[in-house]
């Protein structure tokens, strides 16, 4: 048996997370770092076709996952992963929606409401509702253990010339973090969000597409590179779920390798 | 949200070069109990910074106006306190005093080169970043 690749201390041991949209990706890295510090992870997948295979893999490592097929945008789907996961694990403690299917470019003075707006919040601003509705009983339980996590964009902070209605849904799922981390506060439950450009499957499309995208993508990044979905951006993931972010919540961090220096 | 949508649609359609957007200050700071508030508010503000980037080309300027809720007609006692410090004017604000003299400076030609900003008048209470 091999072992994970990242540093593993156990840090995680004993909790259980779902991560939406793990079947790839960010999603995917994030929840092998989870698991790699011990954490019981439930694959949250649109099909069990690219879910089971994370699953699989990370039990192959030593890890403890399961892939339960799910639809984000539909709430009682959420509430049924949620419910399949404390059947089999006995608790949830971290829940991070990841999830998000969209973001084609477009111009904002045609856009279509239903193509561009509603498809994007269905899986952006409603799934973080679903998705924290459904598990804030079971965070609340868990109490200083509970987090919920979202990964947004930094688009959702800067706005976007090629794609202007992406920003606004992740900048609503940063308001919503923001209310939740006040709401949900006195519980000892924390809401922060990760901001990550990252190499996924869409991203490195677009790379593969466009060569000079990925130059000038490097270019204006002071740290000349896109970010790892597992080492990079299942990191900060790691910290928001572990107890070293206990005292920290309503945050954003942006892990862009620089590019981003609004703060 | 797709009120708002519709709205800038149309005004660029009709051709308008300054356009406005106002949201509650809960759009930054968050609101418990008012999370659907702050999240269509937070929305409309950074439709506001990618409109400004993608009609900045045609010279059409996009800005926001973020005032304190209670110009809402939200209650601020269910926002809570977003800042550990009291407000620094001790004067609450007013419509015509105070949010309609920067949508006068905001669709100035003054404002020629200020788009995909956020003007917070909220008496200095949000101060962020």
């Amino acid at each position: 048996m091999t072992s994970f690749p990242s540093a593993n201390s156990g840090r995680l041991a004993g909790r259980t997370a779902i991560v939406t949209g793990a079947g790839q990706g960010v999603g995917e890295g994030i929840a092998r770092r989870l698991a790699s510090e011990g954490a019981n992870v439930v694959i949250a997948a649109r099909r069990a076709v690219t879910g089971e295979p994370v699953a699989e893999s990370i039990q192959a490592l030593g890890g403890s996952a399961i892939c339960v097929e799910t639809d984000i945008t539909n709430r009682e789907s959420v509430a049924a992963c949620v419910a399949s996961t404390v059947q089999r694990f006995g608790a949830l403690h971290i829940m991070v929606h990841n999830a998000f299917r969209g973001g084609l470019p477009h111009k904002l003075e045609e856009a279509d409401l239903d193509r561009h707006w509603k498809h994007m919040s269905q899986t952006g601003v409603w799934a973080v509702l679903h998705t924290g509705q459904a598990a804030w009983p079971h965070l609340r339980d868990a109490g200083r253990h509970g987090r919920f996590i979202i990964v947004t964009s930094p688009s959702g902070v800067e706005g976007s010339a090629n794609i202007p209605l992406y920003s606004p849904v992740k900048a609503a799922e940063r308001a919503i973090a923001k209310s939740l981390a006040r709401e949900w506060g006195p519980s000892g439950v924390t809401v922060n969000c990760v901001a990550p450009v990252a190499a996924s499957p869409a991203l490195l499309s677009a790379f593969e597409r466009s060569p000079a995208l990925q130059a000038a993508l490097e270019a204006r990044t002071p740290l000349g590179r896109v970010g790892d979905p597992e080492s990079d951006i299942g990191s900060v993931a790691l910290f928001f779920a572990s107890d070293d972010s206990a005292y920290v919540t309503g945050q954003t961090i942006v892990c862009d390798g620089g590019s981003f220096l609004g703060l | 949200m797709r009120e708002a949508i519709v709205a800038f649609q149309g005004a660029h359609k009709a051709g308008h070069t300054r356009l406005i957007a106002i949201v509650p200050t809960i759009a930054m700071s968050g609101a418990p109990q008012l999370a659907h508030i702050a999240a269509t508010a937070e929305a409309i503000r950074v439709m506001v910074k990618s409109a400004a980037r993608q009609w900045g080309a045609d010279g059409i300027t996009v800005n926001c106006i973020a005032v304190a809720p209670e110009l809402f007609g939200i209650d601020t006692a269910a926002v809570g306190a977003v800042s550990i410090a009291p407000p620094a004017l001790a004067t609450k604000g007013t419509i015509a005093d105070d949010l309609v003299p920067l949508i006068r400076l905001a669709s100035s030609v003054d404002a020629h080169h200020l788009t995909g900003a956020t003007l917070t008048a909220d008496g200095g209470i949000w101060m962020a970043p």
